[in-house]
């Protein structure tokens, strides 16, 4: 596995604003690594230090074996980029639009635009206006113009905002496909639950880099579990546990509470329902908000001890 | 960025050749970029490194080549005039609005106002209503005021513009003129003149040149060419760009090898041939309906047209610069093209307008296209004296174009 992107203490600031801090990762060929954090994280802008766009403040870093600073033409020539905005002309059709793009980057290729019009399932739409497709077939438009010019390495950014679910469930198979195919994809999302859909993960606040890894590890690294308990009656059991742990939370009739080193929370938990009967009390894998929530805490916790 | 990636262009030499070294080496690192390869091209695509670095080749060195460019450009003029042919309402009012102006101007507006309408005072007196009424000047109501406070009053009402107080003996003692409306009144006034002079005063000879009918026609559409010049490419120009913008697709662009000269003249080319057209278009229709005489040279005209239009661009080009959305770029288009419209001298006299804010119209290319305009139209004069505006106008051009071009790059990072 060879490396696509890697960044070294890659910085961004905006006069006083500091909106990337201190970033290394690195992402390997082959696979689809996803940036995630909240809106405000500074994912957007370290994509596009990485693309060519913005010049880092400090730190460096190479995409496909550019530097970003010094490279960024022959970067932005490697690197298929879809845009948070919907970055086709809305009033051209599908076919208009990747013919742009392919002239954009100089192919000449008309085979290769018809080969990926196919691969992604737009030949019916091909002269349609793409004003008028469903989001769906648009965000598959906007990938393939990101394709036209056979990049190595595809950047999208928040490619499933705004997108129906099943869209977003279409856009993160295709992807997958892909990447199973031989590319290697940089995905941004806010949304936690897709960090599913990502080989490895980079958790992004405010700027800097929680942790990075597979989501396996980063919820194993986040320490936390989930208590899964039936109790009966569940409303004053939830109003119970709710006292002690103001994160728990209620999914039907069973409560949740994340919690970090489960071997004496159980106890406390049985303590706290004392007098109600508990059905059932489990222990399950954290959700990936619940886990970014303790890495973040975390990471936090540790800056202060500094 | 701008010194930054001149820094980028100086240090490379060596390091450049290192990276196609590396280019070489590791751009297809283990396996090429598999996706979206048939079975049957597979076998090309494991074929030996020479085979592959060829594959790469199309997108290996657009950036270098000529051709490159020349491709890019052409593709941004391409699409423009695709989303235009589509875009009706913007076709609608940059073709439209330049034929409701031309008709407004040319039939619409008179510089000379005719049945001003008068009224006599104290008697009556039949010369005087011949001499009014000559050549249609003046209305004159068939009652008499009583007195020169009625006559106030129908002038303060607006039911009159003119009143003459006509003595025992006949002949006019004085005037009242309602000057609220100072065109009408400046008209009444040299119309008065013209009266008394040739009763009581040798009749001066006067000689209307170049416009001896002073149609107003004549004198209007040639300026309105300069001025439906400036408002197609100046509004075009700023939507253009601003579209992009508003529509995210100006983020995407700038993601791609295009450059931002490419850019901007890809934006450019395709409004300025709109804009020349809509102005030949203008000027035979001017020649048609209003029969506007062309003594000069056309091809003269459309030659110092094209620096006049380039700065006309670039302005729009500047707009784009500050307006985030296509709203705001009409409104700044608007907020500049007025003052400019009513301070070059295009419908109201330079002479007109006061030294203060002179200096304001001598910032303007209108300024210099309208004299330009109307001599080749009026007086068929051509380089030999319009030298002096069409050399200012390229300075403007000049100018304005690198103006332009340091807010467009600095204004996309």
């Amino acid at each position: 596995m060879s490396t696509v992107v890697s960044t070294s203490k890659l910085t961004k600031s905006f006069g006083k604003q500091i909106a990337v801090a201190d970033v290394s990762l690195e992402v390997k060929s082959g696979e689809v690594y996803g940036l995630i954090g909240p809106n405000g994280a500074g994912k957007t802008t370290l994509i596009r230090m990485l693309c060519g766009l913005f010049s880092p403040s400090a730190g460096e870093g190479t995409v496909l074996g550019f530097n970003i600073s010094l490279d960024k033409a022959r970067i932005r020539e490697r690197v298929g980029y879809m845009s948070q905005g919907f970055g086709l002309y809305g009033d051209l059709t599908v076919d208009e639009n990747l013919r742009f793009y392919a002239d954009i980057y100089g192919v000449r290729d008309a085979d290769y635009i018809a080969k990926v019009r196919r691969r992604l399932g737009l030949e019916e739409v091909a002269s349609h206006i793409v004003g008028g497709l469903p989001t769906g077939v648009r965000q598959r438009s906007a990938l393939a113009a990101a394709l036209v010019h056979r990049p190595q390495l595809v950047v999208l950014d928040e490619p499933t905002s705004g997108v129906d679910p099943i869209a977003r469930d279409a856009i993160w198979q295709l992807v997958g496909e892909l990447v199973s195919e031989g590319l290697t994809a940089l995905v941004t999302t806010h949304v936690m639950p897709e960090a599913q859909h990502c080989d490895r993960l980079a958790l992004l606040a405010e700027g800097s880099l929680v942790a990075a890894g597979t989501p396996n590890e980063l919820i194993e690294r986040s320490g936390l579990k989930v208590a899964c308990i039936d109790a009966t009656p569940w409303r004053e059991a939830f109003a119970l546990i709710q006292a002690r742990w103001p994160e728990s939370a209620l999914y039907g009739t069973r409560i949740h509470i994340p919690v970090s080193g489960h071997g004496a929370e159980e106890q406390a938990i049985r303590d706290v329902l004392e007098g109600l009967e508990v059905r059932s009390l489990s222990w399950q894998p954290p959700s990936m908000e619940d886990a970014f929530i303790a890495l973040v805490d975390a990471a936090a916790r540790n800056q202060k001890t500094f | 960025m701008g010194a930054r990636s001149r820094h980028a262009r100086v240090v490379p030499t060596i390091k450049e050749i290192s990276l196609i070294a590396e280019l070489c080496v590791q751009c297809r690192p283990t396996k090429r970029g598999g996706y979206l390869v048939d079975p049957k091209d597979e076998k090309s695509a494991q074929a030996p490194k020479t085979g592959s670095k060829s594959a790469a080749a199309p997108l290996a060195d657009t950036r270098w080549s000529s051709s490159g460019s020349g491709r890019r450009l052409a593709a941004i003029t391409r699409k423009e005039f695709i989303q235009l042919a589509r875009d009706r309402r913007t076709v609608a009012l940059m073709v439209g609005m330049p034929l409701v102006l031309l008709i407004i101007f040319g039939y619409g507006i008179r510089l000379s106002v005719g049945n001003i309408v008068a009224e006599l005072v104290g008697h009556d007196s039949p010369a005087i209503r011949v001499a009014l009424g000559e050549q249609n000047h003046f209305k004159v109501l068939p009652t008499v005021a009583k007195s020169e406070s009625a006559a106030r009053k129908d002038l303060l009402d607006g039911r009159t513009s003119v009143a003459v107080i006509v003595g025992a003996t006949g002949l006019p003692s004085s005037v009242l003129v309602d000057g609220s409306n100072a065109f009408v009144a400046q008209n009444s006034l040299d119309y008065l003149r013209s009266l008394t002079g040739s009763s009581a005063v040798q009749p001066v000879n006067v000689q209307v040149l170049y416009n001896p009918t002073l149609r107003s026609a004549d004198f209007m559409v040639p300026s309105e060419v300069g001025m439906i010049m400036l408002w197609v490419g100046t509004v075009a120009t700023a939507i253009g760009v601003v579209r992009e913008r508003e529509q995210g697709t100006l983020e995407q662009l700038m993601m791609t090898p295009i450059r931002k000269l490419e850019l901007m003249l890809g934006k450019i080319l395709p409004y300025s041939a709109l804009t020349l057209v809509i102005a030949v278009v203008i000027t035979i229709l001017g020649l048609l309906l209003f029969q506007v005489p062309l003594r000069g040279n056309p091809l003269e005209l459309l030659l110092f047209a094209v620096p006049y239009l380039v700065s006309a661009l670039s302005i729009g080009l500047l707009v784009s610069t500050i307006a985030q959305n296509q709203r705001q770029a009409m409104q700044t288009t608007t907020f500049i093209l007025l003052p400019q419209i009513l301070l070059s001298g295009a419908l109201f006299p330079l002479a007109a307008i006061p030294w203060g804010i002179r200096w304001v119209s001598q910032l303007l290319p209108l300024t210099y296209f309208t004299p330009i305009s109307r001599d080749i139209f009026l007086k068929g004069l051509g380089f030999s004296e319009l030298w002096p505006q069409v050399a200012v106008l390229c300075g403007m051009a000049v100018i304005f174009t690198s103006l332009a071009t340091i807010f467009f790059k600095t204004r996309l990072d």
